[in-house]
C-alpha cells in the first residue's frame, strides 16, 4: 500500500498510540484533532471507536483536544471531519484491536508503532451500525445545564476582561481624550487595568459587570475620528464588479459552440449580501501567562501562555499566537473548549488573541473574555457578499450548448495558521501591527471558496468559470457554512429555473434531461416523490401567492448529493410552510446525526434566503444585535421532511453544508412559481421582492 | 442584602444591587444553566423562571428579585419538591428533548426549557402553534425548532398520560 493512499490525518500521525491508547481497566483512550463544534464530532468519533474495537460506548474515552497532546488534525471544517479523523480513528482502532486479539497481555503491547491499514480490511463489523441510531450523552449536559461551554469554565484567581472597540472600519482615536477617560474608568469599582496599543483597547476587573461597566464607560465617552470606507449598500453588486481583483479562470471544459440562429442565449446577474455568522454565544476565550514556564508533559518542553478556546484549529491558533507575541510555537498551548453553534469561522481564534493580549498585562492571572454581542457582530468574520453573472445557449432541443459563470467576491478563508503574517484581528490593530490580509480562497483541491460548486452538474458542449477575488475591501469575511457554494447554488440553479420556465419545461424534467449523474438523478427523483412534486404543483397553480420550487447540486461537485422542494405563501412577506430534503451522503455514520445536521442546514439557509443580511452605513457594520440582524424565529420555521438514501456503498461523506445552497435556491425558485417575479437579489425580503418587480 | 429563594434554598447576598441578576447567579451562585447570549432580552438564552414566570435575566438587576423565587434548570436534578413548582414540567421536557435530540449545540437550551416549563404548567394540551408562539422569544441558530416543538409536545403527551 502507497504512503499516498493513506488519509491526510494518518501521514502526519503513524502511531497507533497518537490516536488510541488502552487503560488499565480495559477501556480506551480516543485522541482526536478534530474538535465539536456542536456538530457531533466527538460522538461520531465515539460511535466508530466502539464499532471498531468492539465494545460499549462507556469504554471510550473520547480525550479533549489540545495542543500538549492531540493529533494535529488542521482545522475542524469543511464538512471533512468524519473522512479525516473517523478514517484515521477506524485504522488505530482496527489494529489495536487485531493487536490485543492477537496478545491478551496488553503489557506486551508495543503501542507505539506505525498503524497497518491492511488490518481494517480483515475487519469484519465495518458496516454493521449503519441504521442504528445511538443517542448522544453531551445532549444530556444540554438538558440538565451543568457546565460545559467555554463560557461555563471558571479558573482559579480568574479575572474578567472586555474589549473596547469602535464599529468603524478605519479610526483612529483622539489621544487627549483617551488619557483623561483611562484614569476616570482605571478608578472605577473593582477594575484592574485599562489598556491600550494603537487603536486595541481593552479593560481587566475583578468581576465581569465591572469589566462592562468600564468597557460601556469608555465605549460611550471616546471620540473616533472616522475615514469613511466607500462602500455603498444600495449599489453593492456594480461596486463589486468594479473592484480590484485576483481573476483567474477556475474551470473551462469542451469546445466553444458558435451560437446559430436556432439556439436562444439566456444571461443573468444575481447578488447575496454579506451574512453575519451571527453565533447565539458571543465568542469567548481564556489565557493565562506563567512568569515561571510549565512544562508540558506530554513533550517534556516548557511553555509560558496557556489559552483555552473553542476555535476550529487548535494548532493553527497556536501558530498564528506564537506569530503574533513573538514566541516559539512550542511556548503556545492552546486547550480546547466547547463554544456555541459554530457555521465556518467565527470569532474564536480572534477572541483568544484579545484574551490573551489583556492577560500579558497581569502575568499569573487567567483572564476570561467574553465579547459583547456588539463585539460579536463587527469582528466575527462574515459570509462575503457575491455577485454570479451566468450565461448561456441553448439549443432548440434544450441542449446546454454554452454556459459561463462568473463570481465576483471577497476570499472565503481568513483562518489562522496560513499565512506568514497573523491572521487575529487583534494583532492588526496593536502597536506594531500585523497587515491587514485579504481574505483567499483555499484551493480547489480543499473545495475552492468563492468557485465552490461554479461546475455545472449538468450537460453541457462548452463550460467556463471565471472567478475574481476582491481584494482591498473593509469588511472581513472568511468560511461560513458552505462558504461560496451558498452564492453559486442560488444562482446557478436560479438560472437552469429560468431556463426551464422559458421554455416551458416542467424544472425537475428539466434538470433530469440534462444530468448524467445516476446518484443526482435518484436524488431527485426522491425528492420528487416524497414532495408529490406534479400534484403539488398543479394544486398550488390554482392558489393564489403559493409556489414550489426545486434545486440540485452535489456540495463541492464530490461530496453529499442534495434535492429539496420547497412550498411558500407570498403575501406581504415570504413563508416558506415546507421543505422536502433528499439527500445521499455515501454510508452513513450516525443517521440521527446527519439528520439534525441537515435539518439544522435547511433551517439556517431558510433564515439566509429570507432574512438575512449585513448592515452598514458610511462608518461602518449597524448590524450590531438581534433587532438590527434578525434571524428567522419559531412561528416562521418550515416543516422540514428528510429523506436519505440508505444503504449507500459510496464513502462517508459530510452532511452538514450540502443543503445550504439548494434550499435557498429551491425557495427563491418558489417565489417565482407563486408570483411569476424572478428575485436575483437576496434577501427575498419585501423590499428585494419589489425592486425586481 | 438582598434575600430571595433559588431552587427551593433561601439565598441573602450582599452583593451590589445593580448586579445583572445572571452575573449573580452564573458568578456567585454557581448556577451554569441559564446562558449569556446578548444582554439584551433579545434572545432567550438566559431565561429562568422567577416566581413562575420564564423572565431573561440579562438586565434585570439583583434587587429585582427580592423576597421572589427563582428557579432554574438545575431545580429539576433536585429531590422532589412541593415548592419546585415546575420540576415535573422541567423533567418532562428534559427525557423529551432527550428522545427528540432536540438540540444541536446546546447554548439555547436551557433558556427554551423554562419557558417551555412555564407554557406546560398553564397549559396542559398546547397546540404546535402555542409551543411555536411561546418559545417565539427564544433563538435558535443551529434550526433545531422543529425538533424542539415536537419534543415540547411530547413532554405534554407524557404528562397528561401520567395524571391519566
Amino acid at each position: 500500500m502507497n504512503a499516498n493512499a493513506l488519509p491526510k490525518s494518518l501521514q502526519a500521525q503513524p502511531l497507533i498510540s497518537q490516536w488510541v491508547r488502552p487503560r488499565n481497566d480495559g477501556s480506551w483512550d480516543v485522541y482526536s484533532g478534530k474538535v465539536d463544534i456542536g456538530q457531533g464530532i466527538t460522538h461520531a468519533l465515539r460511535l466508530i471507536a466502539a464499532e471498531t474495537l468492539q465494545c460499549d460506548l462507556q469504554s471510550i474515552h473520547m480525550i479533549n483536544p489540545s495542543t500538549m497532546h492531540s493529533p494535529d488534525e488542521g482545522m475542524t471544517s469543511g464538512s471533512y471531519s468524519v473522512q479525516d479523523s473517523g478514517t484515521a480513528v477506524r485504522h488505530a482502532c482496527a489494529h489495536a484491536k487485531w493487536l490485543v486479539d492477537h496478545e491478551p497481555n496488553r503489557q506486551n503491547i508495543d503501542w507505539h508503532i506505525p498503524i497497518d491499514i491492511e488490518k481494517l480490511v480483515a475487519h469484519s463489523s465495518q458496516t454493521s451500525s449503519q441504521k442504528k441510531t445511538v443517542y448522544r450523552d453531551d445532549l444530556l449536559a444540554s438538558v440538565q445545564g451543568p457546565p460545559q461551554f467555554i463560557h461555563d469554565l471558571k479558573l482559579p484567581a480568574m479575572l474578567h476582561g472586555q474589549m473596547v472597540r469602535s464599529h468603524a472600519t478605519n479610526t483612529t482615536i483622539d489621544e487627549r481624550v483617551w488619557s483623561e477617560l483611562k484614569d476616570r474608568a482605571s478608578s472605577m469599582t473593582d477594575v484592574v487595568q485599562v489598556v491600550k496599543s494603537n487603536q486595541l483597547i481593552g479593560v481587566v476587573a475583578k468581576t465581569e459587570h465591572a469589566a462592562k461597566q468600564a468597557a460601556d464607560f469608555l465605549l460611550n465617552r471616546l471620540q473616533w475620528k472616522v475615514d469613511a470606507h466607500g462602500m455603498q449598500a444600495a449599489t453593492l453588486a456594480q461596486q463589486l464588479q468594479k473592484q480590484k481583483a485576483d481573476t483567474q479562470i477556475f474551470h473551462e471544459s469542451g469546445t466553444e459552440q458558435a451560437a446559430t440562429a436556432s439556439t436562444s442565449h439566456y444571461s443573468a446577474t444575481y447578488t447575496r449580501p454579506y451574512i453575519h455568522h451571527a453565533s447565539l454565544a458571543p465568542s469567548c476565550a481564556l489565557a493565562v501567562w506563567h512568569s515561571k514556564h510549565r512544562i508540558n508533559p506530554a513533550s517534556q518542553l516548557p511553555y509560558q501562555l496557556e489559552v483555552w478556546s473553542h476555535s476550529q484549529g487548535i494548532y493553527s491558533l497556536r501558530r498564528d499566537m506564537a506569530l503574533a507575541f513573538e514566541l516559539p510555537e512550542q511556548e503556545v498551548q492552546v486547550h480546547h473548549a466547547r463554544g456555541a453553534g459554530c457555521y465556518g469561522q467565527n470569532g474564536a481564534d480572534d477572541v483568544a488573541y484579545d484574551a490573551a493580549w489583556l492577560a500579558s498585562h497581569v502575568p499569573d492571572q487567567p483572564v476570561r473574555l467574553m465579547w459583547s454581542r456588539r463585539d460579536e457582530m463587527i469582528v466575527s468574520p462574515m459570509g462575503s457578499a457575491m455577485v454570479m453573472e451566468l450565461k448561456a445557449n441553448i439549443t432548440q432541443d434544450h441542449q446546454i450548448l454554452n454556459l459561463e459563470h462568473v463570481v465576483w467576491s471577497q476570499g472565503h478563508s481568513s483562518r489562522p495558521g496560513r499565512a506568514a503574517t497573523s491572521a487575529l484581528f487583534g494583532s492588526w490593530q496593536k502597536e506594531n501591527p500585523h497587515p491587514r490580509l485579504d481574505p483567499i480562497n483555499v484551493p480547489s483541491a480543499a473545495g475552492a471558496g468563492s468557485e465552490r460548486n461554479t461546475i455545472t452538474p449538468y450537460r453541457t458542449q462548452h463550460h467556463k468559470v471565471v472567478s475574481h477575488r476582491l481584494l482591498g475591501l473593509p469588511f472581513r469575511t472568511s468560511a461560513l457554512r458552505s462558504l461560496g457554494a451558498h452564492g453559486n447554488v442560488f444562482a446557478a440553479e436560479s438560472f437552469i429555473d429560468e431556463i426551464a420556465h422559458d421554455r416551458g419545461i416542467d424544472p425537475i424534467d428539466y434538470r433530469l434531461s440534462v444530468l448524467d449523474d445516476p446518484r443526482g438523478v435518484h436524488v431527485l427523483k426522491l425528492v420528487a416523490q416524497h414532495a408529490t412534486w406534479k400534484e403539488k404543483k398543479a394544486q398550488l397553480a390554482q392558489k393564489e401567492g403559493r409556489g414550489i420550487g426545486v434545486a440540485y447540486s452535489r456540495y463541492k461537485g464530490n461530496s453529499s448529493y442534495c434535492a429539496v422542494v420547497a412550498e411558500v405563501e407570498v403575501t406581504h412577506t415570504v413563508r416558506v410552510h415546507r421543505l422536502t430534503v433528499a439527500c445521499d451522503i455515501g454510508r452513513i455514520v450516525n443517521l440521527d446525526g446527519a439528520v439534525l445536521q441537515i435539518e439544522g442546514g435547511a433551517i439556517q439557509s431558510t433564515s439566509w434566503a429570507l432574512k438575512e443580511a449585513m448592515h452598514w452605513n458610511e462608518e461602518g457594520i449597524t448590524s450590531i444585535d438581534w433587532d438590527a440582524y434578525p434571524i428567522l424565529r419559531f412561528t416562521e420555521i418550515p416543516a422540514v421532511d428528510i429523506h436519505m438514501v440508505m444503504d449507500s456503498p459510496h464513502p462517508s461523506v459530510g452532511a452538514g453544508e450540502a443543503t445550504q445552497g439548494p434550499t435557498t435556491a429551491a425557495i427563491s425558485n418558489a417565489v417565482f412559481s407563486a408570483l411569476g417575479v424572478r428575485v436575483r437579489s437576496l434577501p427575498l425580503t419585501t423590499d428585494n421582492i419589489q425592486k425586481a418587480m | 442584602m438582598t434575600t430571595f429563594t433559588l431552587n427551593n434554598q433561601k439565598i441573602a447576598l450582599s452583593l451590589n444591587e445593580q448586579y445583572p441578576l445572571i452575573d449573580v447567579l452564573r458568578n456567585h451562585c454557581s448556577i451554569d444553566s441559564p446562558k449569556w447570549g446578548c444582554g439584551l432580552e433579545q434572545c432567550g438564552a438566559c431565561h429562568v423562571l422567577i416566581d413562575g414566570k420564564s423572565k431573561s435575566t440579562c438586565q434585570s438587576p439583583l434587587a429585582s428579585v427580592e423576597g421572589q423565587s427563582i428557579q432554574t434548570l438545575e431545580s429539576a436534578s433536585l429531590d422532589d419538591s412541593k415548592h419546585l413548582t415546575h420540576q415535573k414540567q422541567l423533567r418532562a421536557l428534559q427525557q423529551a428533548f432527550l428522545i427528540e435530540q432536540a438540540a444541536q449545540c446546546g447554548y439555547c437550551t436551557s433558556g427554551m426549557l423554562m419557558t417551555s416549563a412555564e407554557l406546560l404548567f398553564k397549559n396542559k394540551t398546547p397546540t404546535e402553534e402555542q409551543i411555536k408562539i411561546a418559545l417565539d422569544g427564544h433563538l435558535c441558530r443551529c434550526g433545531a425548532q422543529q425538533r424542539i416543538v415536537r419534543a415540547v409536545m411530547l413532554a405534554a403527551h407524557n404528562l397528561s398520560k401520567e395524571q391519566a
